[in-house]
């Protein structure tokens, strides 16, 4: 009886050290110096200043991907609407598409076929679905060639969607290690790495920046709250020659076109990856809406005038109209600009839009 | 299983807790499969190696307490000490001798081929051994009942909080601690885990914090100036304190816990004012093991009585200790030199008082504080053969050791001197506080043990210190793999 009695005294006791357990878990949860809970780096900063409503500047220098990822573990809400695509999508706002609903703009510099479906599943993961999604359907995502494929990419996380959303087990998944995330959080060692990246000096970092005044009149691109960018004052203002050059640039003799090397059809791996998930959009009641980026008049010109490197281009868009029939959703944009009336000052180059020529395309959807 | 590790912080609650819960009878073999477990972590196969040696000696034990003559019983002796020794020599000491027995032979042009074994230094071999060796000599010479339950014994050769680093135990106290009934006692439960935290804090954060800078400068001592040679010597006299006496502080500790006493082995020797309070300070479980098992015997029975020598051998008997302890502590020359270093200081040093003059019992505080100064330089200086890697870092590190001292007193040349060791960039600064706070505590501790002491204080200075020393682990551990550097012994 003594000996239990003194048991029960000395847990008593270890319990008075729980503090400092305490202490420690929440130092590793909340400093998080791996971003294991929060995401990482400039990353978590820059995505702490978006949600503070604050634009951006120095996000050439961050990891776009890696941000919308921090963005969607830590946004408080699911983004009514959601719009995935590449830069050529990028400058959409919610303004735009969806003035009254909440909005994200998750597309990537370089998306590729990876992005196309990761820039989804981040916010699914963290059971963030939106009401709404808009999915930018980049000609390059059809191309079967690796060369189409942006080495910023997250492979893995591509195919842990395939095979745990869309039931694709050929391709191999690696689940998410939760025990990481418990061992870290009464990780001592954990603890250490948090309280020296809490005292770091970070007079030599260079890090994202909050933009004050005119955010249309930047020196560099600025990253909007709503993950939309607005482009540098210096790009919006091109001179004809500087677009007249890259336009010259994009279209060189003996280089392929922008993604289009070796696409001589469309990809069926895609095309069926794509056709599955949009079922499995409709399944969970989001509404699907497909959108065509156009390019610029000169560039199509020279796709059409070299189709026999490419052939597979011009396929896509007609694949994308039966699509949105077969499933009656809504499809808007070419990749031909002609088709829309728009004309050399509505891009910026050979791929990018003006921002305010988007409006002439797309109308609010939601 | 190494006690700075994850796997034992879930081990030993599992263990208290089953071995309190469990019937008496049964606890002993608790122990016994818990110790053999914890070994097994580390290499298996040589648990078997602590079987034999606990078999042979156990076997050697009936015969010496069944002999009917005095030769049998000293042969029974011989065999138990002849068993263990050889297990010593083939796994810790073969390589060594025949690299030099071929090397002595190519001195003199003769070309000796002998075969060596890469086996893997069992770890704790020196410390098993010995307290085997030291219970047949006990049961030999009358001072303990031989042990009639193989178990019992067995566990006294393998409790695991002393298993592989000591306290070397001797069988008069820790065996019969094994017949006793224990229950989970409460102050005994916080003294351990005191002792324990305590341990921790001296292996983690001092012990583990030194190494890093002590490993700089010892891997290429040619990159480094006499300062920062002197600077790192001191810091490994103090590593190599604060990782030993921390494990011992931890066995203890766990032993507490579960009711054992386990002998005490460090009894701040850095605060000796002479090599032989040094010594009766430092490891006391293997001093005394020496004093006991090799230096008395020695000096009593005297064979250098053929020699004409008719009194007592003691400073032979110092030379043959310390001999003996520098292989104990490695199969290496450095060892060597580390031992026969510390004999010519104890060799001195009673030369002196046996013909210049005793010391005083109480001297004053410059006196004493100037004692203690001069026998932690000698006892740091002497490490140098002790940490160093060959002999030969060691030789360029003493004959390098004031190459700038002249320069110690140039504006800046400390700092810079400590940057290179890139002190200002791991917890330089830190780690010397909690390295002082070490040493305030064991001056403050006075006579008693530092448990005692801080048992005594009322409850809101020990829960600060209780705080303290956790939160300074926390904050300064080292919580990767850090073996201790005994266990290569």
């Amino acid at each position: 009886m003594k000996s239990f009695k003194d048991f029960l005294k000395i847990s008593v006791k270890l319990l008075l050290f729980a503090p400092i357990l305490a202490f420690m878990v929440y130092c590793n949860y909340h400093i998080d110096p791996s971003g294991l809970f929060f995401g990482k780096g400039f990353e978590r900063i820059a995505s702490e200043y978006m949600l503070d409503g604050k634009y951006i500047s120095g996000y050439e220098r961050l990891d776009g991907r890696k941000l919308n990822e921090v963005y969607a573990m830590n946004v408080p809400y699911a983004p009514q609407v959601l719009i995935n695509g590449s830069s050529r999508s990028m400058t959409i706002t919610a303004d735009m598409i969806c003035p009254n609903k909440t909005f994200y703009n998750a597309s990537n510099v370089g998306g590729d076929r990876y992005d196309f479906f990761t820039s989804y599943y981040i916010f699914a993961k963290q059971g963030k679905e939106p009401e709404t999604i808009v999915l930018s359907l980049d000609s390059w995502l059809f191309n079967p060639s690796e060369e189409a494929i942006d080495h910023r990419s997250n492979k893995q996380l591509y195919y842990d969607f395939l095979n745990q959303e869309l039931g694709l087990t050929e391709y191999t998944s690696v689940p998410e290690n939760k025990e990481v995330k418990y061992k870290a959080l009464f990780s001592p060692s954990y603890f250490q790495s948090a309280i020296r990246y809490y005292k770091r000096d970070t007079s030599q970092d260079i890090m994202p920046e909050i933009v004050e005044g005119d955010v249309h009149n930047s020196t560099s691109t600025v990253k909007c709250p709503d993950g939309s960018i607005i482009y540098d004052a210096a790009f919006m203002n091109s001179t004809k020659d500087q677009i007249d050059f890259a336009l010259f640039s994009a279209t060189l003799p003996h280089q392929p076109l922008l993604n289009m090397c070796d696409f001589t059809q469309l990809d069926q791996e895609f095309t069926n990856q794509l056709e599955l998930f949009i079922e499995y959009l409709q399944a969970k009641g989001i509404n699907v809406v497909l959108y065509l980026p156009p390019y610029q008049e000169f560039f199509y010109s020279m796709l059409v005038e070299r189709k026999d490197e490419h052939p597979g281009f011009f396929e896509v868009e007609d694949y994308c109209h039966q699509l949105a029939e077969k499933y009656n959703i809504p499809i808007y944009g070419s990749y031909d600009s002609a088709n829309l009336d728009l004309g050399y000052d509505d891009f910026l180059d050979a791929f990018h839009m003006r921002p305010n020529s988007i409006y002439k395309i797309l109308p609010v959807i939601a | 299983m190494l006690f700075n590790s994850l796997h034992f912080l879930i081990f030993f609650p599992i263990v208290t807790l089953v071995y309190f819960i469990i019937p008496q009878k049964i606890k002993n073999l608790w122990l016994l499969v818990v110790s053999y477990y914890f070994y097994m972590c580390w290499q298996p196969t040589y648990a078997s190696l602590i079987l034999f040696s606990t078999a042979s000696t156990y076997l050697c034990s009936i015969a010496i307490s069944k002999a009917k003559t005095h030769t049998t019983k000293k042969i029974s002796l011989g065999v138990s000490i002849g068993i263990n020794v050889l297990i010593l020599f083939l796994f810790k000491y073969y390589n060594f001798f025949t690299e030099n027995i071929v090397a002595l032979f190519d001195n003199f042009g003769v070309q000796l081929s002998m075969p060596t074994f890469s086996l893997l230094l069992p770890v704790g071999i020196s410390f098993y051994t010995f307290q085997a060796l030291g219970y047949a000599i006990d049961v030999y010479l009358g001072t303990i009942e031989r042990e009639e339950s193989f178990l019992t014994y067995a566990l006294f050769v393998s409790f695991f909080p002393q298993l592989v680093a000591g306290p070397i135990e001797r069988s008069k106290n820790l065996l019969p601690q094994f017949h006793q009934t224990h229950t989970f006692d409460y102050t005994r439960a916080k003294k351990g885990l005191v002792l324990m935290a305590w341990g921790f804090f001296k292996k983690m954060v001092i012990a583990d914090g030194l190494a890093t800078f002590v490993t700089v400068v010892y891997s290429a001592p040619n990159n480094y100036g006499g300062v920062q040679m002197i600077i790192a010597t001191v810091m490994f006299s103090f590593q190599v304190y604060c990782d030993f006496s921390g494990y011992s502080d931890i066995a203890r500790g766990c032993a507490s816990v579960l009711g054992f006493d386990l002998m005490r082995n460090f009894d701040k020797p850095y605060l000796s004012t002479s090599f032989k309070m040094f010594w009766s300070r430092w490891h006391i479980s293997l001093s005394s093991w020496f004093q006991d098992y090799i230096f008395t015997p020695f000096v009593w029975t005297n064979p250098l009585r053929r020699f004409g020598i008719t009194n007592p051998p003691v400073l032979a008997g110092v030379w043959l200790v310390f001999l003996v302890s520098g292989l104990w502590h490695g199969a290496s020359w450095t060892f060597v030199i580390w031992g026969l270093l510390h004999a010519v200081y104890r060799t001195v040093e009673e030369l002196m008082h046996r013909y210049y003059k005793k010391p005083d019992k109480h001297p004053k505080p410059l006196k004493y504080w100037s004692k203690v100064i001069w026998v932690f330089s000698l006892v740091s200086f002497s490490y140098i053969f002790f940490r160093a890697n060959t002999l030969s870092d060691a030789m360029y590190i003493i004959t390098h050791l004031f190459s700038d001292i002249e320069l110690l007193f140039t504006n800046g040349f400390f700092i810079s001197q400590l940057k290179s060791m890139l002190f200002f960039d791991k917890n330089g600064i830190p780690l010397v506080l909690c390295t002082l706070f070490m040493i305030i505590l064991e001056i403050w501790e006075g006579k008693k043990e530092l448990t005692e002491k801080i048992s005594e204080q009322k409850a809101p200075v020990r829960w600060i210190f209780y705080y303290a020393v956790i939160l300074l682990i926390l904050f300064y551990g080292n919580f990767g793999k850090s073996p201790f550097v005994y266990f290569d012994f």
